[in-house]
C-alpha cells in the first residue's frame, strides 16, 4: 500500500521524538525463533549463520518490526572465562563461574569480540542481518549489562552477597564487566547493530533499590554514555518487578526503557516524560496454556502506552517463551498494528 | 546552558598526514575527538538549551541507523571531514528538529540552489531538498524509495529523483513542508513528473517559472526581468507563510553569509583543482631522467568535496552552521597544502561530470589513482557571487542565470571545458543516469567536445542499488580508463 | 476490389495535399513544427506552410545519431526525420517548449541542421506571467521570420484564426456525426492545407457506416506514430476518440479566449494545452473523462512512446483516474513492437467485446 512506512522508518521517527503512523511492534523474539526455524537451541545460541536465519524466519512469519540478536546473558561473562552449558531446548545455563576466589579478578582478561566465545557467534549474525534487512528493519543486539556479566562471571548469589561483604570487589568486577560491555557494543555497532542492554539481574525481583543505585546503575550509566557519545538511542531492558527503581532508570541515561512486570501507567506518570517505553504484554500470556485473551490483556497496555509523552513501542515485557504459541503472537502483533496515534 | 564558542576547529587534526580511512578506523578515531568538541559542535545555535543539536558523530553512527553504504566509504580522516559528515547525515533530523523548534520548513524543488538564499532571508525559515534524497537509496543500499516511487508509476525509465516522491508518500524523511517551491520549465521532465504526483498526495506547489535560455545577450536580458519578478511574487508567498515581511537588511546579510560559503567554495575548488593554487601544495619529484615535473597531491576526498559542493542547494537546513563546516574543509585543505600532504598515490587529474547518486564510484576512481580536480555537478547556479547591494530580486535573478541546466547544451558543455582548462585535467568522467531527460542529450556533445580538446573520457551510467553484476562493469571500465591514463603519461614521459 | 470509404477518405486527403504542395513549390517555405503548441496561424499568417513533424516508421537510424537510445524514441527519432522527403525541404523548425526532452532535441537540430531551429518556452501555470510568455512566442516567430525573411500579414492572421476557428467547429461536428474516420482525424491534425481547404473537404464527408458491435476505444498518450489506429481497427476495434496530440485534442474548442489575435494564440496554444508536462494532470483527465463519456468509450489504448517522460511516468495515474479498462503499450517506435502491439490489441478488444456480449446478455 502506498504511503506505508516501514519498521526502520517508524523507529527513525520514534528516536527523533516524532509520532508515526503508530508505535512500533516489537515483540523480543529471541530464542523463540529457533523454534520457528526449527532447529534446536544448541545451534541456534552457538552458530551465528543460523541465529540470522531463525531471526528472518521469525520475522517473516510473523512481520514484527525488528530484529533481536540474543541468545543468553551469559554471553560475555562466558567470553571472559566463565563455563555455560549449552542446551538443547533451554537457554544456556551457568556452569561455573569464572571467578571462585576474589583474587582472581586481577588475572582477569578482556574479551576480544572477534574470537572470545561466542561473541562471533553474535557478531557474524548481526552482519547477516544487518546484511539481508538492515535497510527496512532496525537490529538489536541485546548485550548483557555490567551488572549481570559481572554476576556471570561471579556467581549469581556470591556477587550478590560480595556487594554486601566485599564491595570494592564487586566493584572492580563490575569495572572489568563494563570495559568489555563497551569493547564488545563498539563492534556490534559496527556490524551494524544498536545495542540494547539487558539487565535481568539488576530487577527488583532481585536487588534492592539501594543496590540497584549502588551498583547497577553507575555502570549502565557509564556505558550508556559511551553510546550516546556516538549518538545512539539505548534501549535499557530490566526484567521482572522494577516499580522500586522505575524512577532511577532516566538516571541511567536510558533513552527507552523496556519494562517487564510493572504497570505501564506507573512507568508513565514516572519516567513517560523523558524515556519512551517499551513493553509490556506478560510472556506467560503468549503459551497456550495461558487461559487469557490477548485482547484482554494488551488493551491496557496499548491504549495507556500510546499516550505516553515520549513515545512507545508495543512489546512483551521479557522474551517471548521459546514455546509460545505462535496464533497468540500473531494476534498481539496484529492488534499493535491496529493502533493508532490520533 | 550549552556553551557558544567552539565554532571552528582551527585546523585540529587527529592524525597527522591525511588519509582516508573506513567507518571502523573512524569509530575508534572518534574516541581521540576532545569531548568538549563533541558536546559544542551543534546545528541550531539558535536554540541554545536543544538536547538535541550535537552532530559530530562518526559513520558508524549513521551505519546503524541503516546507511548501509557508509560501511563501504572511504572516508577523509580530518577533523573537517568528520564534521561535514556529520552535519551532512544529521540533515534529515535537524529538518523534523526545525519544524519541532517552531520553525518554517520549506521543500525546494528543481531549481537545484537557486532560490534558496531568498528562503533563508526569512527570519526562523530553513529550506531542504527533496531532490536529494536520491542518495537515500544508495546511502541505505535499500529499494525502498524506488520501490514507493514505482507505485506512482515512477519506474526505472525515471530518474533516481523519484526517490523525492517515494519520501513524500512515505512521510517519514521529512515534516511536512510548511511550503513546497516546484521550480519548472526549463528544468528536469523527471522532477516535473514528481511535482505533479506530489500534487496528488494532497501537497500544494507553488511554481516557479524558470523559462529556457537561449544563450543569447539580448534574451538573458529579457529573462533576468522575468526572473525577477518570479523572485518577487516568492518573495510575497514566504512572507505569507512566514508571517514575516520582506527586510531588505536582514536578506543583504543573508546574502553576504551565502557569498561568504560560496567563496568557500570557489576556493576550495580552486585550491584542489585550479591553476591558481599556490605552488607550495605542490610537491616537486625527480622522474629519473632529468626532468621535473609537478605533482598536486590530493588534500580532501571526491565525495567530501562532493557534500561541499552540495551545500548551497538546502545548507543543509542551517545556513551559519554550514557556513562554518565548509570554512573548516576549506581551512583544512589550506593547511595541508602548506604543509604539502596529501594522499598517497592519488595524481591522475579528472574532472568529473554530473554528480554521482552513488558516491562508491569517487572512492573507487580514487582507490585507481584518480584526484578530482573538477567538477560540473549541474549547479553551476550555485557558484557566482549574488550582487549584495542592488535589487534584491535582479541579483538573484542574475545569478540565477548561470543554471548549468536552463540553457543550451553548448552552454554547460562550455562549463566542462571550462572545468578541464582550470584544472589542466588528464581525463574526464561523466556519470549519467539512465533515462534521465537530460543526460542522453548532453552526453556525446561533450564527449565530443571533451575529445576534441584531447583529453580521453569515460561516460558511464550510475547503477541502481543492489545491481551488482552491473556495477562490477562499471568498475571494470573505470579500471581501464585508469590504466590507459597512467599509459598515457608514461607515453608522455610523465 | 471494395472500395472501402474509410480508406477512400484518407486517400482522397492525401491526394489533396499532395496536389497542394505540388502547387506552392518554390514559392512559400515550409516551416517545420514539433508540438501542438505552435501555433500554425501564425506560420500561415508569415505566408509559409506549417508541416508537423510526426514519427514514421520509415526513418530508420541511418548512421550516427547524437541523441542517445535512453532518450524519448520520438525526440530521438526526429533527426533522422530530417533526412527523409517530407522534411528535407524545410526552411526552418519552430517549436513550443513542451519538455526537456523537445528542448534538447531542439538544441540537438541546430548543432545538425543548416536551417535554424527556434523553442520558445511555455508556463506550467495557469493564468500567471501571460505578457512574458506570449513575448517569448512572439520573439521566437520573429526570429524564425527574420531568418527566413518573411513578413507579417495581419489580414492573413485574422483570415487564419478565423477560418481555424471554424475549422475546429467543424470538424467537432463531422467528428460526432461519424463522418471523420479516426485515421482521417491524424491526417488533419497535422496537416499542411490551409483551414479553407481542409473545410472544403470535409464539407461534403457523409457518415461512415460503423459497426455498432465494435468495442468503442479512445487513443491516448505520445505523439501517436500512425500504425496505431490501423491496428486497433484491424483487430476490430473503434477508435472513437483520440485524445493523443495528432487528434480529436487538436480541434478542442476552448471557451472564453480573448480577440485580439495573438493573445488569442497565446492562450489557445500555450496556456490552455494540457499536455502532462506543462501542467498538472487534473484538467487533462478532466477533459478525458469527459471525452469518454461523449464517445461512449468501452476502453483506453494508452500509447506512450518509451522513455517519454510526460506521457510514460503519468500513465498509472491516468489509469487510476480514468478507471476503466486500460492498455498501456510502451512504443519504442521500432518495427518489431508493431507484432506485440497487433496481439495486445486484439487480447484487449477481444476482452472488451466479450464484456459487451456479457451485459448485453444480462439486459
Amino acid at each position: 500500500m502506498a504511503g506505508e512506512m516501514n519498521p526502520r522508518e517508524r523507529w527513525g521517527l520514534l528516536l527523533i521524538d516524532e509520532f508515526p503512523d503508530r508505535p512500533p511492534v516489537y515483540p523480543l523474539v529471541t530464542s523463540h525463533a529457533s523454534a520457528v526455524y526449527g532447529c534446536d537451541l544448541i545451534s541456534y545460541c552457538s552458530d551465528g549463520k543460523i541465529l540470522a536465519e531463525a531471526q528472518l524466519a521469525a520475522q517473516r512469519k510473523y512481520g514484527h518490526e525488528g530484529l533481536s540478536v540474543f541468545t543468553d546473558v551469559g554471553l560475555i561473562a562466558e567470553a571472559m572465562g566463565s563455563k555455560y552449558h549449552l542446551r538443547e531446548f533451554e537457554v544456556p545455563i551457568l556452569n561455573r563461574p569464572i571467578i571462585e576466589e576474589l583474587s582472581a579478578i586481577d588475572k582477569l582478561k578482556l574479551p576480544d569480540p572477534g574470537g572470545s566465545g561466542r561473541l562471533p557467534v553474535y557478531l557474524e549474525a548481526i552482519e547477516k542481518l544487518y546484511q539481508a534487512k538492515g535497510d527496512v528493519l532496525p537490529v538489536f543486539a541485546f548485550v548483557p549489562a555490567p551488572f549481570t556479566t559481572a554476576a556471570g562471571l561471579r556467581g549469581i548469589e556470591d556477587f550478590l552477597v560480595d556487594t554486601i561483604t566485599e564491595p570494592e570487589a564487586a566493584h572492580q568486577l563490575l569495572e572489568l564487566s563494563l570495559e568489555a560491555a563497551i569493547k564488545f557494543c563498539d563492534e556490534c555497532i559496527l556490524c551494524g547493530a544498536l545495542p540494547m542492554l539487558v539487565d535481568p539481574l539488576a530487577s527488583g525481583s532481585v536487588i534492592s533499590r539501594r543496590t540497584f543505585a549502588e551498583f547497577a546503575l553507575p555502570y549502565n550509566r557509564k556505558l550508556i554514555t559511551h553510546l550516546h557519545r556516538y549518538d545512539l538511542d539505548v534501549t535499557l531492558h530490566i526484567c521482572g518487578e522494577t516499580s522500586s527503581i522505575v524512577d532511577l532508570i532516566s538516571d541511567t541515561g536510558a533513552d527507552l526503557f523496556s519494562l517487564d512486570k510493572l504497570d505501564i501507567d506507573i512507568a508513565r506518570s514516572s519516567i513517560g516524560d523523558k524515556v519512551r517505553l517499551v513493553g509490556n504484554l506478560a510472556p506467560h500470556n503468549l503459551m497456550a496454556s495461558s487461559g487469557v485473551s490477548i485482547e484482554d490483556n494488551c488493551h491496557h497496555i496499548i491504549d495507556s502506552g500510546i499516550r505516553n509523552k515520549k513515545g512507545f513501542v508495543i512489546s512483551t515485557g521479557c522474551e517471548v517463551p521459546i514455546r509460545c504459541q505462535p496464533e497468540k503472537l500473531q494476534k498481539y502483533i496484529k492488534l499493535g498494528k491496529e493502533a493508532r496515534y490520533e | 546552558m550549552i556553551s557558544q564558542k567552539i565554532r571552528k576547529l582551527d585546523n585540529f587534526e587527529l592524525e597527522e598526514n591525511p588519509r582516508q580511512i573506513d567507518f571502523r578506523e573512524w569509530h575508534r578515531l572518534f574516541q581521540k575527538v576532545p569531548e568538549e568538541l563533541v558536546e559544542n559542535t551543534r546545528y541550531f545555535r539558535d536554540l541554545p538549551n536543544a538536547e538535541w543539536s550535537q552532530y559530530l558523530f562518526p559513520p558508524s553512527t549513521h551505519v546503524v541507523s541503516g546507511n548501509r553504504l557508509l560501511r563501504k566509504l572511504k572516508f577523509d580522516n580530518s577533523l573537517a571531514s568528520l564534521r561535514l559528515w556529520g552535519f551532512v547525515m544529521s540533515e534529515g533530523e535537524r529538518i523534523y528538529r526545525a519544524k519541532q523548534a517552531g520553525k518554517k520548513v520549506i521543500a525546494v524543488m528543481g531549481d537545484l540552489g537557486a532560490v534558496t538564499p531568498l528562503v533563508y532571508s526569512f527570519p526562523n525559515t530553513v529550506a531542504f531538498y527533496p531532490d536529494c534524497l536520491w542518495w537515500t537509496p544508495f546511502m541505505m543500499e535499500s529499494k525502498v524509495l524506488f520501490d514507493e516511487a514505482a507505485k506512482f508509476g515512477l519506474g526505472e525509465d525515471c530518474c533516481f529523483v523519484r526517490a523525492a516522491l517515494g519520501a513524500y508518500s512515505k512521510k517519514a524523511y521529512f515534516p511536512k513542508p510548511d511550503l513546497c517551491i516546484g521550480t519548472v520549465g526549463a528544468t528536469c521532465d523527471d522532477m516535473n513528473a514528481v511535482m505533479s504526483e506530489v500534487e496528488f498526495l494532497g501537497y500544494d506547489i507553488h511554481y516557479f517559472e524558470l523559462p529556457h535560455r537561449h544563450d543569447k545577450p539580448q534574451d538573458v536580458k529579457r529573462l533576468k526581468v522575468f526572473l525577477s519578478g518570479q523572485y518577487e511574487g516568492l518573495s510575497a508567498k514566504l512572507e505569507h507563510v512566514t508571517g514575516h515581511e520582506f527586510d531588505l537588511t536582514r536578506f543583504e546579510e543573508t546574502i553576504s553569509k551565502v557569498n561568504r560559503m560560496r567563496g568557500a567554495i570557489s576556493d576550495l575548488k580552486g585550491m584542489l583543482g585550479g591553476a591558481g593554487s599556490p605552488l607550495d601544495s605542490c610537491v616537486r619529484r625527480n622522474d629519473g631522467r632529468g626532468s621535473r615535473r609537478i605533482d598536486r597531491r590530493n588534500a580532501m576526498g571526491g565525495i567530501e568535496m562532493l557534500n561541499v559542493e552540495f551545500a548551497p542547494l538546502s545548507y543543509y537546513g542551517d545556513l551559519d552552521e554550514c557556513i562554518d563546516v565548509i570554512e573548516d574543509v576549506r581551512d583544512t585543505v589550506k593547511s595541508r597544502q602548506t604543509r604539502s600532504v596529501g594522499y598517497p598515490d592519488q595524481d591522475i587529474r579528472l574532472v568529473w561530470v554530473t554528480p554521482p547518486a552513488d558516491p562508491q564510484l569517487m572512492n573507487y576512481i580514487e582507490g585507481l589513482g584518480g584526484m578530482i580536480v573538477g567538477s560540473e555537478y549541474l549547479i553551476n547556479q550555485t557558484t557566482p557571487q549574488i550582487l549584495e547591494n542592488g535589487d534584491p530580486f535582479d541579483s538573484l535573478a542574475e545569478s540565477h542565470l548561470s543554471g548549468s541546466l536552463m540553457g543550451s547544451m553548448g552552454y554547460r558543455t562550455q562549463l566542462v571545458i571550462d572545468q578541464i582548462e582550470k584544472s589542466n585535467a588528464e581525463g574526464v568522467i561523466i556519470s549519467g543516469v539512465f533515462g534521465s531527460s537530460h543526460c542522453p542529450y548532453e552526453t556525446t556533445p561533450i564527449v565530443d567536445a571533451v575529445r576534441k580538446k584531447g583529453i580521453p573520457v569515460l561516460a558511464i551510467d550510475v547503477v541502481a542499488p543492489g545491481k551488482i553484476m552491473m556495477q562490477s562493469q562499471i568498475f571494470n571500465r573505470m579500471e581501464a580508463f585508469m590504466e590507459s591514463l597512467k599509459a598515457a603519461r608514461r607515453y608522455r614521459g610523465g | 476490389m471494395k472500395s472501402n470509404p474509410r480508406q477512400n477518405q484518407v486517400k482522397d486527403f492525401t491526394g489533396l495535399e499532395s496536389e497542394y504542395l505540388e502547387s506552392i513549390e518554390g514559392r512559400r517555405s515550409l516551416v517545420g513544427y514539433l508540438c501542438m503548441r505552435t501555433p500554425v496561424e501564425l506560420i500561415e499568417a508569415y505566408g509559409a506552410v506549417p508541416i508537423r513533424i510526426v514519427s514514421s516508421p520509415v526513418a530508420v537510424s541511418s548512421g550516427f545519431n547524437p541523441i542517445r537510445n535512453d532518450a524519448c524514441s520520438f525526440c530521438k527519432q526526429v533527426p533522422e526525420l530530417m533526412k527523409l522527403d517530407s522534411y528535407k525541404y524545410l526552411s526552418g523548425i519552430i517549436a513550443g517548449s513542451c519538455c526537456d526532452q523537445m528542448r534538447r532535441t531542439v538544441d540537438v537540430l541546430n548543432e545538425t541542421l543548416d536551417i535554424p531551429a527556434i523553442i520558445y518556452s511555455a508556463p506550467r501555470t495557469y493564468g500567471q506571467n501571460a505578457s512574458f510568455f506570449l513575448n517569448e512566442m512572439k520573439a521566437a516567430f520573429a526570429k524564425l521570420a527574420d531568418s527566413l525573411r518573411l513578413t507579417i500579414d495581419e489580414n492573413e492572421l485574422h483570415k487564419a484564426i478565423k477560418s481555424r476557428k471554424q475549422l475546429r467547429k467543424l470538424v467537432n461536428q463531422k467528428r460526432y456525426d461519424g463522418a471523420i474516420s479516426a485515421p482521417l482525424i491524424h491526417k488533419l491534425a497535422g496537416s499542411c492545407l490551409p483551414a479553407e481547404k481542409i473545410i472544403e473537404f470535409l464539407t461534403g464527408l457523409k457518415p461512415l457506416p460503423v459497426n455498432s458491435d465494435s468495442v468503442r476505444l479512445m487513443l491516448f498518450g505520445s505523439i501517436p506514430s500512425g500504425k496505431e489506429i490501423l491496428l486497433i481497427e484491424e483487430v476490430g476495434g473503434y477508435v472513437a476518440v483520440d485524445l493523443t496530440c495528432l487528434g480529436d485534442r487538436v480541434f478542442e474548442i476552448k471557451q472564453n479566449l480573448p480577440e485580439e489575435p495573438f493573445e488569442f494564440l497565446y492562450k489557445h496554444y500555450i496556456e490552455h494545452n494540457n499536455c502532462p508536462h506543462r501542467r498538472s494532470y487534473a484538467p487533462l483527465i478532466d477533459y478525458a473523462k469527459q471525452q469518454i463519456k461523449r464517445g461512449a468509450i468501452d476502453g483506453i489504448v494508452y500509447r506512450s512512446v518509451k522513455y517519454c517522460h510526460p506521457f510514460g511516468l503519468a500513465a498509472k495515474r491516468f489509469k487510476e483516474e480514468l478507471g476503466m479498462p486500460f492498455l498501456e503499450l510502451d512504443d519504442d517506435l521500432t518495427l518489431q513492437a508493431t507484432g506485440s502491439f497487433r496481439t495486445r490489441l486484439g487480447a484487449f478488444v477481444e476482452m472488451l467485446e466479450a464484456q459487451k456480449r456479457r451485459k448485453v446478455a444480462q439486459v
